[in-house]
C-alpha cells in the first residue's frame, strides 16, 4: 500500500534515526565497561578461602567431593584442615571462613570482615545438611547447585537491557512522519480525500513496527558481534523482542493519533520510558535494585529484560510467560485504541 | 441554458467560539463554471471551502455537492473533488512523483492507472522533468505547482483552488491560471479564491465577493460593475467594485489569519 510505503520511506530518509542504533551500541559498550568490575566483584567470591574439617568418622564425609565441586565452580578456594582448631585457622588468616563438620551438623566460623562469605557458606552447608541424612546426598546436591543463579556478564546484561530499552523508541520513528505531516498540514489534506481511518492507522502502525524491528535486530546483531555475546535461547529472545516492537509501535500510534503534538508526545513518551527503564533495570541492573517490587511490576521493560537475561544464562525463566502476555496485552489494547483515536481525529 | 448545479450552499454559517467566520451564505455554482470567490483577508473564504470539503462542520445550514447532501454522502463527494489547499500539503522528504503518487492513491487509484495518473499530473503542472527531485529542494512556485498536481491525479469533477498563486512570480502565476482554464476546458468545474482582482477578472466566469463572512455580491464581471456605476461598466475595474463594496478599512485588524 502506497501510504505505508511512503511513510516507510520518510522514516528511512530521516538520518537521525540511525542515531538510535549508534546510541544503543555506544551506551551498551560504555555501561558494560563501567559496570564490568562491579558485576564480577559481586558475582564471584573473589579470593575467598573456605577451610573445612570433618571429625573422625563423621557421617558427612561423603559430601567432600561435592563441596569441592561447588567451591571450584564458584571460585571458592577449599582448604581441608586435618589438625588444629577452627578458631586458630580463622584468626591466623589461613582461611576466611571455616566450616567444622561433626555428626551433629556443622559450625561456621568467620572473622567480622567476612560476614558475607560466612552467610554464603552457611547457605550452602545448610542446604547440604538438610538433605544429607539419606543416601541420596549426591542427587540433592546436584539439584541444589542449579539453584545458585548463574549471572550474566555485564556485556550480556547491557546488550539485553539496551536492546529492550530501544525497542520502545518506535515513538521517535513515528514522530518523523507525524512532524512532517504536521508541518505541512497533511492531516487536514487527508481528510479531504476518501481515505479510510484504517488505512491511516496502518500507515502509521506498520512502518513504525517494521522500522523499529529492523533497527533493534540490527543493533542486537552488531552488539553480539562487538561484545561477543553468546545467546542460548535465540528463538525465544527474538520472539520477545519482536512482540516488544509490535507493542511499542502500537503504543506509539495511540500516542501520536491522540496527541498530534510531536513535542508533547516525545516528552510524555520519554517520561514513561525513563520510569519503565529506571525500575526495569535498564540503567542499574535489576538484581541490585532495591526498589519496591510493586513499582517495577508496572514496567514491561522489567519483564522483558529479566526474562531475556534469565533465558540466556539459565535457559529458562519464569518471566518469559508474563513478558509475552504483557506485550501481547499491550498490543491488544493499543491497536483498537489507536484505530479509535485515528477515527476520532478524522472527525474533528 | 440551464446547467446542472454542482455546488449549492444554503444558509451556511460557521462560528468559532463567538466569532462568526461565515454568516448565512447561500450560493449556487453550476457545471462548467470557473467561479471566483473574492474577498479580503479573513473574509471567510477558506472557512467556506473547508466546510465544502468537510474539514469543518458547519454550525448551521446545508451543503449540497453533485446533488448529494454533504452531511450524508461525504465519501462519494470527496472522491470527485480536487482540493488544493492554501497551505502547501506536501512532504518535503518525498520526491515529486512520490508526493503525487501518495495523494492520488488516497482516491483508490492503483497500479498502472496510478503510474499514468502521476505522470499526467506532473506533466500538467510542468514538473515531469523534475519528478525525481525531493519536494524540499523545490522553489516556492514549484511547490505550488506540485501541490496542484497532488490534487488532480484522480480527475476530479470539481476543483477547488484556495489561493494557489500566493507568493509566486508572474510567470508561474500565468502558468497556473492557464492550467486552470485548461482543466476547465476539459470539463472540470472550478472554484477559485484569491484577493488578486486581475486573476479573478482574467479567468472567472462568475464572481462572488465576500466580506465579513457574508456574500455581498454575486454575478459576472459586468453585473458586478453595474452595481457601482450606471454607465460604461467595462471601464470599471473589479478592484473599484471591490473597494466600493467592501470599504477601504483594513479587514483583519481583529486578528484574522493572514
Ligand atoms: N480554526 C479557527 N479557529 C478560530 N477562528 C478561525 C479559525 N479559522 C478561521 N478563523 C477565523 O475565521 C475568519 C475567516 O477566516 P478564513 O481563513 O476563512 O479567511 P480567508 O477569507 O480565507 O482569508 P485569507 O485571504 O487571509 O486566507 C477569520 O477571522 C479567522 O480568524
Ligand atoms: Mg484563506
Amino acid at each position: 500500500m502506497i501510504l505505508i510505503k511512503n511513510n516507510f520511506k520518510l522514516m528511512l530518509r530521516c538520518k537521525p534515526i540511525a542515531l538510535i542504533l549508534i546510541v544503543m551500541i555506544m551506551v551498551t559498550g560504555m555501561l558494560s565497561a563501567v559496570f564490568h568490575d562491579l558485576m564480577t566483584d559481586h558475582l564471584d567470591f573473589d579470593g575467598f578461602e573456605l577451610g573445612y574439617s570433618f571429625t573422625q568418622g563423621c557421617i558427612f564425609e561423603p559430601i567432600k567431593p561435592v563441596l569441592e565441586n561447588i567451591g571450584k565452580e564458584n571460585g571458592i578456594k577449599l582448604i581441608q584442615l586435618t589438625d588444629g582448631s577452627a578458631q586458630h585457622a580463622v584468626q591466623s588468616g589461613a582461611a576466611d571462613v571455616f566450616a567444622e563438620f561433626n555428626n551433629d551438623g556443622c559450625t561456621v566460623y568467620s572473622a567480622d570482615d567476612h560476614q558475607i562469605e560466612a552467610s554464603v557458606v552457611e547457605m550452602i552447608v545448610s542446604s547440604i545438611l538438610s538433605g544429607a541424612s539419606d543416601v541420596e546426598i549426591r542427587d540433592y546436591l546436584t539439584e541444589n547447585k542449579i539453584d545458585v543463579q548463574p549471572m550474566p556478564d555485564s556485556q550480556m546484561y547491557y546488550t539485553i537491557a539496551y536492546t529492550v530499552y530501544f525497542v520502545w523508541c518506535a515513538m521517535i520513528v513515528l514522530g518523523v512522519v507525524t512532524s512532517s505531516e504536521n508541518k505541512n498540514k497533511i492531516g487536514a489534506r487527508f481528510r479531504t480525500t476518501p481515505v479510510s481511518s484504517l488505512s491511516i492507522y496502518l500507515s502509521r502502525f506498520v512502518p513504525s513496527a517494521v522500522v523499529i524491528t529492523g533497527l533493534i535486530f540490527l543493533g542486537a546483531v552488531i552488539c553480539t558481534a562487538l561484545f561477543d555475546i553468546a545467546w542460548t535461547q535465540v528463538a525465544l529472545t527474538a520472539l520477545i523482542l519482536l512482540l516488544g516492537c509490535v507493542a511499542s509501535a502500537a503504543l506509539a500510534t495511540v500516542l501520536f493519533s491522540l496527541i498530534r503534538n510531536v513535542i508533547l508526545c516525545v516528552v510524555l513518551g520519554y517520561c514513561l520510558l525513563m520510569f519503565w527503564g529506571f525500575f526495569g533495570g535498564s540503567f542499574c541492573p535489576y538484581m541490585w535494585a532495591p526498589w519496591a517490587d510493586t513499582i517495577r511490576d508496572y514496567s514491561p521493560i522489567y519483564y522483558m529484560t529479566r526474562s531475556l537475561v534469565e533465558l540466556n544464562t539459565n535457559g529458562s525463566s519464569q518471566f518469559t510467560l508474563p513478558a509475552v502476555i504483557i506485550l501481547c496485552g499491550m498490543s491488544v489494547v493499543c491497536i483498537p485504541l489507536g484505530m479509535a483515536a485515528v477515527r476520532f481525529g478524522k472527525e474533528n | 441554458m440551464e446547467q446542472t448545479t454542482i455546488l449549492k450552499l444554503s444558509g451556511l454559517s460557521k462560528k468559532f467560539d463567538s466569532r462568526t467566520a461565515v454568516d448565512h451564505i447561500s450560493l449556487e455554482i453550476r457545471e462548467g463554471e470557473i467561479f471566483g470567490l473574492l474577498g479580503p483577508n479573513g473574509a471567510g473564504k477558506s472557512t467556506t471551502l473547508n466546510m465544502v470539503c468537510s474539514l469543518l462542520k458547519p454550525t448551521s445550514g446545508s451543503i449540497e455537492v453533485f446533488g448529494m447532501d454533504a452531511a450524508k454522502s461525504m465519501k462519494q463527494i470527496k472522491q470527485r473533488i480536487g482540493y488544493i489547499p492554501q497551505d502547501l500539503a506536501i512532504h518535503g522528504n518525498l520526491k515529486a512523483w512520490e508526493n503525487v503518487e501518495l495523494f492520488t492513491s488516497l482516491y483508490g487509484i492503483r497500479g498502472r492507472e496510478l503510474r499514468d495518473a502521476v505522470d499526467e499530473s506532473l506533466e500538467f503542472v510542468g514538473l515531469l522533468d523534475r519528478r525525481g527531485s525531493y519536494a524540499k529542494t523545490f522553489s516556492g512556485g514549484m511547490k505550488r505547482r506540485l501541490n496542484i498536481a497532488c490534487a488532480i491525479g484522480h480527475k476530479p469533477d470539481l476543483m477547488i483552488f484556495d489561493e494557489p498563486t500566493v507568493g509566486i512570480d508572474p510567470q508561474s502565476r500565468n502558468f497556473i491560471l492557464e492550467k486552470i482554464k485548461e482543466a476547465n476546458a476539459k470539463g472540470a468545474t472550478v472554484i477559485y479564491t484569491s484577493h488578486y482582482m486581475e486573476e479573478v477578472e482574467a479567468i472567472c466566469t462568475r464572481i462572488a465577493i465576500m466580506d465579513n463572512g457574508r456574500i455581498i455580491a454575486t454575478g459576472t464581471r459586468e453585473e458586478l460593475a453595474r452595481l457601482v456605476t450606471d454607465e460604461k461598466p467595462e471601464k470599471v475595474t473589479l478592484e473599484e467594485v471591490f473597494l466600493t463594496l467592501t470599504g477601504k478599512k483594513l479587514r483583519d485588524y481583529a486578528g484574522g489569519e493572514g
